[in-house]
């Protein structure tokens, strides 16, 4: 008989008995956020990231108006600074994310859209 | 999406994310895979895509925007340091017990495709390992989108999971790597589209293993066709962690069942004097190699008939263009598109005979499934691509699509629905006592063909061959 395998019981009624293996495997995910603060949201400058898809401009603007009203020195870095986050270009634009957001000065950032 | 909220996050740009409801726990569970334990949501309730303007205005004002600025301005506390989740030690017993309570065991936990699973014993493993040079613990690669390592251990046990013969496992690690490959883009396999992988194998592992390339190649049936189409989509779940719910890693919005490996008639292509599908991929005559890619959509059967090439590669260049229609516009917003012809043997033969070589085939399918300009970018937008995006005009002068798409302004104009005629793939299988073939057409820049030699080792000159296990037939 195999091992991992053994009979339980007795004649016709055995049953066989199974040790048996994990099938996943070790994770390999390592923390990367940092979990920065934002400093001061009325001085705030805030980037939009988008995977231009699901109307994520058109958010973009009605945030940008609603934001705009309650925090009237917030500044904007619109979407074309950062470039496609899920089209054919998406790893360049992944690599070149966070330079763009040096750049651009921004403070924090909306990315869209999730769905 | 998610990836880019990582990316900033790491760069110590703090980030909120815009999710739709449905993706929430998807959003949150791809961010701890990334390495955010929390990231901040803002969620848009329901779904963009169904709903009006005016409900889509107030959603984003009354729901995302109070909920941009909370996360924007709410403390943002370092996450306490957490143990490593409490997991078994790769090799590790986990289960001792019968039969039925094995299957239970194994399903309550996920790690099954819901058919019972044949039991990973320690020696059934053992069996596998013990038929290649390689060390159990060795890495092929790390696979997202819950970035688990793809060991050669983990592969055998879940080949034997599967129900694969310890003879197949040189192909189950080819397969592996194949899909571990950054460019196959396993990650994105959970996408909504619901594509599944579809493997072709070619040369003389066909032979060897007792794989179908005749008639049903694409059916179960056949023990190496169909245990290891199903061991694909299991490592697919178990090591990637694509799981359909209660799981959040597979959002398939419908989906499909996993497909059975299929396999080149070697000798049909041979007698065409055609080149083998590994040739095509950049293999030798003697290689066997295997080519995995996705598919998101299957054509009905194209029955074509006749004794001219021409005759034949109308009618099957009018039913590719009708399953690929309102799916083409991918493959210009991607740059990728891979659909794979499985023709005929006897269509093949007209063909060959008419002097078509794969690469006339190609072209002429390509010259010939034409849409208009209009139908083109209307599809792109509603798949949820933005109208500014996918223009054609703008997308030509940019430099991203051939001229040929921009000729005029006319939307009824017709433009190629494939950039590429060399994106388009062949096999010859199938029955060749009929005139039918089928396209099975991949999801762009998701599971694009990616190919690998399966090698042989543990001192062998040949794969290890299942000659003593064939299938009988009704007369055996």
């Amino acid at each position: 008989m195999e091992a991992g395998t053994k009979m339980e019981g007795r004649g016709s009624n055995a049953e066989p008995q199974f040790e048996t293996l994990w099938p996943l495997a070790r994770l390999t995910t390592k923390s990367v956020a940092t979990y920065a603060q934002l400093r001061d949201v009325n001085q705030a400058k805030i980037g939009f990231v988008w995977d231009y898809m699901f109307r994520g401009d058109e958010i973009f603007h009605i945030l940008r108006s609603a934001l705009g009203k309650q925090y009237p020195a917030m500044k904007f870095a619109g979407y074309e600074n950062f470039g496609n986050i899920h089209g054919p270009d998406e790893r360049r634009v992944l690599q070149e994310l966070p330079e763009r957001l040096r750049a651009s000065g921004v403070d924090a950032v909306v990315v869209a859209v999730g769905a | 999406m998610v990836r880019a909220c990582a990316v900033a996050e790491a760069a110590g740009v703090p980030v909120v994310a815009i999710v739709v409801t449905g993706f929430v726990a998807l959003a949150k569970s791809a961010a701890r895979a990334f390495g955010i334990s929390q990231l901040s949501i803002a969620e848009y309730p329901g779904m963009i895509m169904t709903d009006s303007d005016e409900s889509f205005l107030a959603k984003v004002e009354s729901h995302i925007a109070p909920a941009v600025v909370v996360g924007l301005t709410a403390a943002r506390p370092m996450p306490a340091e957490t143990s490593e989740m409490a997991e078994p030690k790769p090799g590790a017993v986990v289960f001792s017990g019968g039969y039925d309570e094995l299957q239970n065991f194994y399903y309550q936990r996920g790690w099954t495709d819901g058919l019972p699973i044949v039991p990973p014993t320690p020696s059934r493993v053992k069996a596998f390992l013990a038929l290649v040079d390689r060390s159990p613990t060795e890495v092929i690669g790390v696979l997202p989108p819950e970035m688990r390592e793809a060991t050669v251990l983990s592969v055998a046990i879940n080949g034997v999971m599967a129900g694969c013969q310890p003879e197949f496992f040189p192909a189950l690690l080819a397969i592996v790597e194949a899909i571990a490959d950054p460019d196959f883009r396993i990650e994105d396999a959970g996408s909504t589209p619901g594509w599944e992988p579809l493997v072709v194998f070619s040369g003389p592992v066909v032979e060897a293993m007792d794989l179908n390339s005749g008639s049903g190649v694409l059916r179960v049936g056949r023990r190496a066709n169909t245990s290891i189409g199903r061991f694909v989509r299991l490592y697919m779940r178990n090591v990637a962690g694509l799981r359909i719910p209660p799981f959040v890693f597979d959002k398939a919005s419908i989906g499909a069942t996993f497909n059975v490996a299929a396999a080149e008639d070697d000798k049909v292509t041979a007698d065409l004097g055609w080149a083998p599908y590994r040739i095509d991929h950049g293999f030798r005559l003697e290689d066997s190699a295997l080519t995995i890619q996705s598919v998101v959509a299957v054509s009905g059967p194209i029955y074509s008939f006749g004794d001219t090439a021409t005759g034949h590669l109308d009618l099957i260049a009018q039913r590719f263009a009708e399953t690929i229609r309102f799916w083409c516009f991918a493959g210009l917003v991607y740059r990728h598109w891979h659909p794979l012809l499985v023709l005929s043997p006897a269509v093949a033969g007209v063909l060959a005979a008419d002097g078509f070589t794969k690469v006339e085939i190609r072209h002429y399918l390509r010259d010939h499934m034409l849409i208009t300009a209009e139908d083109l970018e209307l599809s792109a937008s509603r798949a949820g691509v933005s109208r500014a995006d996918f223009n054609l005009n703008a997308m030509v002068a940019a430099g991203d699509i051939p001229p040929e798409y921009g000729l005029s302004n006319d939307p009824a104009r017709l433009v190629p629905m494939c950039i590429k005629a060399d994106w388009i793939n062949i096999i010859v299988a199938g029955d060749s006592a009929r005139n039918q073939s089928r396209v099975y057409v991949n999801n762009h820049e998701q599971g694009p063909p990616i190919s690998r030699r399966i090698v042989v080792s543990g001192g062998r000159k040949q794969l290890p061959s299942t000659s003593n296990e064939r299938m009988g037939g009704p007369n055996s």
